[in-house]
């Protein structure tokens, strides 16, 4: 649903339906604010609700009718909610619709939100509220220093303007304006019209600015860059890492220590205790079952680890498939953007025009990161690059083959 | 599958529960020592499938145990998880009635296979 298709379809749902001696339901969801929560930013005003929950009390039930997703409870004095979503009610009809539409900005009047299925915002997300999503959140106007996450797509209209303290998280693609101060993360694409600029980009796919500049950030994109200018004359820093999956980094950076620990708990049950089953007549009945137990708990750490590994090596085989080592600059590479691809890095030294790709290359005894006009054949220069090394990646690579 | 785990260790009783689940779908009774696993039988509305017994444990013993059960059923698998490894001590459990004996320290997969092989002699013969 767009933005305007949504508009004409958002109602005021201000008041009970109200039968000729009074209301006929007393609603229980969502607009009372809840004590429980400290805050005026966690009180929503939205009455949502969750398949299964009571959503009014009946007062008058010959003066109702029940919409989509509801039913009466078996004692018929209650409505139930046959589905997740927002409480609707006009004329003596209440309903639960699955897509939540807030008709201005997530403000005090509304509170945070957090619904399982798909958000259209028609005003902004201003700051300090939350929007969380079990599906798409659609944002006409901008998102300010506000923390929005959609576990599918997220799409603004204007800007991500993030002033330092906004976060935005989507499942899958996010695609805004443009992008300041703020830290992104996306599982798959991300696109900016017209400019990225000092903020954090996090992303499974690619990112596009596809009219304008990305400059100082620090983006990590493992299927590649493409953007317009590349850097900034003034020379604030820009790093882009391409091809490098910082998800899988984190993974292994939270499992490691625990693997590291449970390999060394296994290896020194298995040294401690198997020399004794080989003489088991001289172990007493308790040192028996003390060596049962120790054989079975170096049994299921094995198993666990079995299981952490087969999620890192999965992890890692779908990033090699969205893998592009590519970044294509269609019109100017200013000097002094760090580039890196994995094991490599370099810092452009001059400022270049473009059309240019900059891709790994050189000979594998002398690895180079390689700048060159897109169209032109034979002008692909090498930079001056220098060799890195990402030990917690380098050891998972290893640990992996060796479970091969 | 209804299982009947006879063990004075809860960790023993917690480790054979987690070996013989990977068998499948598995409802567990448990008793801590033979009497209480007389109690057990006696008040289960259903037999069981399969007994684990341990044989040193206080009020009445494994051995004893058998001996109890197999006065009123012949049928039911039973299986002895226990330290005692003696040659002497595995032939009074298969007189007394076990269908199988495993010897402890044992690793899960030893336990299984154990359990596996029993079950299927017990289908076979059914």
């Amino acid at each position: 649903m767009s933005c305007s298709e949504s508009l004409s379809a958002a109602a005021a749902t201000e008041t009970c339906a109200a039968a000729p001696n009074g209301p006929a339901l007393e609603l229980l969801t969502g607009s009372a604010p809840d004590a429980r929560h400290a805050s005026h930013y966690e009180r929503s005003q939205i009455p949502i609700a969750r398949a299964g929950d009571a959503i009014a009390r009946v007062l008058d039930p010959a003066a109702i009718r029940l919409g989509p997703n509801t039913e009466l409870s078996e004692d018929g004095k209650q409505v139930m909610a046959l589905a997740s979503g927002q409480v609707r009610w006009r004329d003596g009809r209440i309903w639960v619709e699955d897509v939540l539409v807030i008709a201005g900005d997530v403000d005090f009047s509304t509170g945070s939100i957090d619904f399982a299925q798909d958000v259209i915002i028609h005003g902004s997300v201003l700051d300090l509220f939350k929007v969380k999503s079990g599906g798409t959140i659609r944002v006409c106007g901008a998102i300010e220093a506000a923390e929005v996450h959609a576990m599918a797509d997220l799409f603004v209209g204007q800007a991500i303007a993030g002033k330092e303290k906004g976060r935005c998280v989507a499942g899958q693609n996010l695609q805004a304006k443009h992008i300041s101060n703020a830290s992104i993360e996306a599982g798959g694409d991300v696109t900016a019209e017209t400019e990225v600029s000092h903020s954090r980009i996090i992303c499974g796919g690619a990112l596009r600015v596809e009219h304008g500049a990305l400059l100082a950030s620090h983006v990590t994109a493992t299927g590649g860059v493409r953007c317009r200018i590349l850097g900034s004359p003034a020379g604030a820093e820009t790093l882009i890492e391409v091809g490098i999956d910082d998800g899988l980094r984190r993974m292994y950076a939270q499992l490691a220590s625990k693997f590291e620990a449970d390999q060394k708990q296994i290896t020194k049950v298995r040294q401690t205790v198997e020399p004794l089953m080989r003489n088991q007549k001289a172990l007493t009945a308790a040192q028996k079952e003390t060596a049962t137990e120790l054989l079975f708990r170096a049994s299921e750490l094995e198993d666990e680890n079995k299981r952490v590994l087969a999620s890192l090596r999965t992890r890692s085989e779908e990033v090699d498939s969205r893998s592009k080592l590519e970044i294509v600059v269609d019109d100017t590479l200013c000097a002094g953007v760090r580039i890196r691809f994995p094991g490599l890095e370099a810092t452009i030294p001059g400022t270049m025009r473009g059309p240019v790709r900059i891709v790994p290359g050189g000979t594998s005894g002398e690895p180079r990161i390689v700048v060159g006009s897109v169209g032109r054949a034979g002008s692909a220069m090498p930079v001056p690059t220098r060799i890195i090394t990402d030990a917690a990646m380098e050891k998972l690579q290893r640990i992996l083959a060796e479970q091969l | 599958m209804r299982v009947l785990l006879v063990d004075d260790s809860r960790t023993m009783r917690n480790i054979q529960k987690k070996v013989v689940e990977q068998l499948g779908a598995v409802q567990f009774s448990e008793a801590g020592d033979g009497l209480e696993a007389l109690s057990v039988i006696a008040a289960s509305p259903q037999s069981f499938d399969l007994i684990l017994i341990d044989w040193n444990m206080p009020n009445m013993d494994g051995h004893s145990l058998v001996i109890r059960i197999r006065e009123k059923d012949k049928i039911t698998p039973l299986i002895m998880v226990t330290t005692e490894a003696e040659k002497q001590r595995v032939i009074e459990a298969l007189k007394a009635g076990v269908n199988n004996y495993v010897i402890k320290p044992f690793t899960p997969d030893q336990l299984t296979e154990r359990i596996r092989t029993t079950l299927e002699k017990r289908k076979a013969a059914a």
